[in-house]
């Protein structure tokens, strides 16, 4: 083997390293404990057998801000059928939060967590804001989305449909 | 190897996609104001609009009109027995409109995976000069975006028609640029750029005259300039957040060219929020240093090879400051017609100070002393 | 290894596959803050140096627009 081969397998092999940290498809969704606005504890735990939406949000994230409600709205439609989203948000200001919120037509009805140190966003590794991960009744990851667009809508209904389809 | 190699880094740009935002769609309307004491005064008005086509595709149109209003340089014409041109009826040393100047642009910017591209055109027309351009970019960020390298194209095409001169004359003009930013802590970002440009054709300004004193009389010629140019610049910028409320933005840029003309720039531009982040409060300095052409002169016998009167070409400084406001439309009370939490309502006003070992070849200050005021307003659609 | 397209791709693949990746998406706060952007209003910018390039003798150098929270 030549030098330069060597050389190429050490590239590939750091290159497959650094790109493999972020939660993927099909693991088992990391646990988390936080707390909402009123201190009020959250723990993904707690919605076992459910089919869970966790967005990792921002007010100083624009993509972020076009998914609330969006989210809000997909949440009013499937709540009463084993649907729940966790929204997690990162802002280090309560205030900027809040003002975005109040904002919104509907306000969001789901579980929200404040969690201003950013102490869940690493255990998952996000690539962007936001990421949208969907959590099958198992506990496993089954789909998750970075960033937010438009047509990303119905890529969500068709998903969500799947899920709660399943046992 | 370079095969392998080539393969590795296409497979890592497409491992890197996430997707990209398009920037906000938007209405901006400006008015801008500038004057100075050789009694130029422009007045320049632009209205922009940019317009998302599906999520991926953003146009942008814009269009702007210059109105120069100035102690006429044509009035050495009267006196120019090399040319048989005559001068324009209107203008000259009065308040009238002097120079109409239009111009328009289209583009159109693409999102594709993590990567942006972006084609735009530009067409400014004029009595006496017109101007087409193509500016082509690729912007892509990667490593989590944290870094982001940027490589662009700009060609123009400029014909020169001047009403005193009896010739038609191309300018062409060749750009390369590339910049590479990076995010380096939570509050610190820098970028680098390089920069390339490639002029050919008429580099001179036709309206410009050199005058060469012969005894008790003056012969007056038209300047001489090469007609290819090289020009390099290298700039560094960064960006830092000083606290919650306030950054401050340094910026060095070195150019050279094959003219020989040298500078160095420095600028320092602080921005701070007020009353609760709805006003922006921005202060800046900006000074610029600069070495002559190496074919510029004070004095011309006409027998050089080169004849050039046009300050820019002469070795100066100059100093330019800032401040600007920016006024977030939920700052007014709601009851307020000026309220309204989708518009940001801008002003400026800009001091600038010029100063040329060799004075001016039309004002003879050596002192250039100007103003700039801009007001406009930016509505997020 | 010698020949200098080797190099330049050496770099391009060491740069992006390491990157500097010391800030994570979550971090950008500051950063994506209106103030903390390069030419947040390009326009604007163009206003400003077109009055500069009839006066100087010198163009470019001064950027790309970037900066931001990286959002997807």
């Amino acid at each position: 083997m030549t030098k330069q081969n060597i050389f190429s397998i050490l590239i590939f092999t750091f290159f497959i390293f650094t790109n493999s940290f972020a939660q993927k498809v099909g693991e088992k969704a990391p646990n988390f404990i936080g707390t909402n606005f009123e201190e009020q504890e959250i723990k993904l735990e707690d919605f076992k057998d459910k089919v869970v939406l966790i967005d990792f949000w921002a007010s100083w994230c624009s993509p972020c801000r076009k998914e609330m409600p969006f989210l809000v709205e997909l949440h009013e439609k499937f709540k009463d059928k084993n649907f729940e989203i966790i929204a997690i948000n990162i802002d280090q200001k309560e205030s900027k939060a809040k003002s975005f919120l109040k904002k919104l037509e509907t306000k969001p009805s789901f579980p929200m967590i404040w969690d201003k140190d950013s102490k869940i966003p690493p255990k998952y590794e996000l690539e962007t804001m936001p990421t949208t991960y969907l959590i099958g009744k198992n506990g496993n990851i089954r789909f998750i989305h970075k960033g937010f667009k438009d047509s990303y809508k119905e890529e969500f209904l068709k998903e969500l449909e799947v899920l709660l389809n399943e046992k | 190897m370079v095969r392998i190699l080539t393969l590795f880094f296409l497979l890592n740009l497409v491992s890197i996609s996430t997707s990209q935002e398009l920037s906000d769609e938007e209405i901006q309307a400006n008015f801008n104001a500038y004057f100075d004491n050789s009694r130029v005064g422009i007045v320049y008005p632009s209205v922009s609009l940019t317009k998302n086509v599906g999520e991926n595709t953003s146009v942008t149109g814009r269009y702007l009109v210059d109105v120069i209003s100035a102690a006429s340089m044509k009035s050495h014409f009267e006196v120019d027995g090399v040319t048989s041109a005559t001068s324009k009826d209107e203008g000259g040393g009065d308040n009238t409109p002097d120079e109409v100047r239009h111009e328009m642009g289209i583009g159109v910017t693409q999102i594709l995976g993590s990567s942006t591209f972006s084609l735009n055109g530009l067409y400014s027309t004029e009595h006496d000069y017109t101007s087409k351009t193509l500016a082509l970019s690729y912007a892509i960020p990667f490593a989590k975006k944290n870094s982001t390298i940027q490589v662009g194209l700009v060609r123009s095409w400029d014909k020169v028609f001047p009403q005193v001169r009896s010739w038609k004359r191309d300018k062409d003009v060749t750009t390369f640029s590339g910049s590479f930013s990076q995010i380096l802590s939570k509050r610190l970002i820098a970028q680098f750029d390089v920069w390339y440009s490639k002029n050919k054709g008429m580099l001179s300004d036709s309206y410009q005259v050199v005058e060469i004193l012969e005894g008790n009389s003056a012969k007056f010629l038209e300047p001489k300039h090469p007609n290819e140019r090289s020009r390099k610049a290298f700039g560094i910028r960064t960006n830092y957040k000083l606290t919650d409320i306030s950054s401050v933005q340094i910026g060095y840029r070195y150019y050279w060219d094959d003219w020989k003309v040298k500078s160095n720039t420095i600028n320092v531009f602080y921005q701070r929020y007020l009353s609760n982040e709805k006003i922006i409060l921005g202060l800046g300095v900006r000074s610029y240093f600069q070495s002559k052409a190496e074919f510029f002169s004070g004095n011309y016998t006409g027998n050089e090879e080169f004849l050039a009167v046009d300050s820019k070409l002469s070795s100066q400084f100059s100093l330019e400051y800032q401040v600007k406001m920016i006024l977030d439309g939920a700052y007014f009370s709601e009851n307020s017609f000026l309220y309204n939490e989708k518009i940001q309502y801008n002003a400026k006003f800009n001091f600038y100070h010029r100063k040329t070992d060799i004075a001016d070849w039309h004002s003879n200050y050596k002192n250039l002393y100007a103003y700039i005021i801009s007001f406009g307003l930016r509505y997020k659609i | 290894m010698k020949n200098k397209p080797t190099k330049v791709l050496l770099l391009l693949v060491l740069s992006t596959t390491f990157g500097c990746a010391t800030v994570q998406p979550w971090e950008r706060e500051s950063l994506s803050d209106p103030i903390m952007i390069f030419d947040e209003n390009p326009i604007d910018k163009g206003i400003l140096e077109h009055h500069l390039d009839y006066r100087e003798g010198s163009v470019g150098g001064t950027g790309g627009q970037s900066g931001g929270c990286g959002c997807g």
